[in-house]
């Protein structure tokens, strides 16, 4: 099953409803830098990092809340995906 | 042409000063319609700047330093403020803000959030807690996330992320400290007719690190232009007691101790305050990296973090926004 549109989906979903506060949804590309475009602070971030343990299960460390994994919602959803993949395949988890 | 150097936010402190007490008479006398100036004063160096600045406007008599201790604060700055206070000819009032925090629930309420990150942690028992930022900005381009580290009675630290909703109930508790001595500043005030003096440099000021209507709740801010090191400067020429400008700045907020820098700055002034002159006056990434003998990257990410907490921090500086009149029904 491809679960890239619903992680996507669902991580616009959030930040829409919880960050933004928006009734006009997520009006920006997944690539739009989250930081540059003033949609996440640093609350938010810890906001996206518990959503993220919440509906996707995974855990996310601290060192891993960087703007690499973190600034966008195309980074965020590769960063879920790679996690996903390093429990199910433990020797991806190199590359997370 | 400006050319960049490591020198670049230094000032001539006398005319600085001249120029700051200008500005500080003018508007509190002339505009506010003030007779002199209240401060709080914390044994830290903006505090006493500021004071010593106030007393050249006004005259030691026109003026009112406060020293707002609570059970979290360091003993050591009430001696300093008091040792600042002797230097300037100020007789200072001891304000202790403890029971009106507990009134306010603030130790419960923080020490609740704490807890649920650290269960063992008590303060009763000789526990002490504070709130950092990763540190080494330099080295890692990670977010401003903060953490809660707990240090046990026999010393022990031990740190762990905070989750969403404890970093704002803490954050919120402590709040309620900064918000108490901004009413208890404007008490003095109001009983003297003076004005409430600001203690905030450009760095809090421009980078939100100050509480809205706490210490940033004043009447005139006599210092929110001054970078940290500019405010050194102005020390050394008003004769700060050399034991207040020695101190690591605090913030003297938290029980366990906590520099400036590990709970919001990430990196030391002398670095921060060139490169962000240089953001400012858009000097290019490269010069800065060269004149400072830093990879590029580095600077970089310096300027990053002070462009994102200059964003993310409007809202602090924003006056409450209103409507204009509304239209009369028969105009």
């Amino acid at each position: 099953m491809d679960m890239k549109i619903p992680i996507e989906a669902a991580i616009r979903s959030f930040i829409s409803s919880n960050l933004l506060y928006s009734d006009e949804g997520f009006p920006y590309d997944d690539d739009a830098s989250l930081l540059r475009e003033r949609i996440i602070d640093s609350l938010g971030v810890v906001e996206l990092a518990a959503f993220l343990g919440q509906r996707f299960g995974v855990r996310v460390e601290q060192a891993e809340v960087r703007p690499e994994n973190f600034d966008s919602v195309a980074r965020l959803a590769a960063f879920v995906r790679r996690k996903q993949d390093a429990v199910v395949r433990p020797e991806a988890a190199e590359a997370v | 042409m400006i050319r960049f150097n490591q020198n670049a936010v230094d000032i001539d402190p006398a005319a600085e000063t001249q120029r700051i007490t200008d500005f500080l008479r003018t508007n509190v006398r002339s505009g506010m319609k003030r007779r002199g100036a209240v401060v709080g004063i914390s044994g830290g160096i903006d505090s006493a700047v500021v004071l010593a600045l106030s007393v050249r406007a006004f005259g030691a008599a026109n003026v009112t330093a406060v020293m707002m201790p609570d059970c979290d604060s360091d003993p050591l700055s009430e001696r300093l403020a008091r040792e600042l206070a002797a230097r300037y000819g100020v007789e200072p009032l001891l304000e202790d803000i403890t029971e009106a925090l507990v009134g306010f629930d603030c130790y419960r309420r923080r020490d609740g959030a704490i807890r649920r990150v650290f269960p063992e942690y008590d303060a009763a028992k000789g526990y002490k807690a504070k709130i950092v930022l990763p540190p080494d900005l330099l080295e890692a381009g990670t977010f401003n996330v903060y953490s809660v580290t707990i240090v046990a009675p026999d010393g022990r630290e031990e740190t762990r992320p905070l989750g969403p909703k404890e970093m704002l109930e803490i954050t919120a508790a402590s709040n309620l400290k900064q918000r108490s001595r901004m009413s208890v500043l404007y008490y003095h005030a109001e009983a003297r007719q003076f004005a409430v003096i600001g203690t905030s440099n450009k760095n809090e000021h421009a980078q939100g690190f100050f509480v809205k209507h706490g210490d940033g709740g004043v009447d005139i801010q006599a210092i929110a232009h001054l970078y940290k090191t500019q405010v050194y400067q102005l020390s050394r020429h008003l004769g700060v007691p050399v034991d207040i400008q020695r101190r690591t700045p605090t913030t003297d907020t938290y029980s366990a101790a906590c520099d400036q820098q590990e709970f919001f700055f990430r990196l030391p002034f002398s670095t921060l305050d060139p490169i962000w002159y240089a953001r400012e006056n858009r000097i290019p990434v490269p010069e800065v990296a060269l004149s400072m003998g830093m990879p590029e990257v580095q600077v970089q990410r310096v300027f990053d973090d002070i462009e994102g907490k200059q964003r993310t921090t409007e809202y602090l500086r924003l006056s409450p926004p209103m409507l204009d009149a509304a239209k009369p029904m028969y105009a």
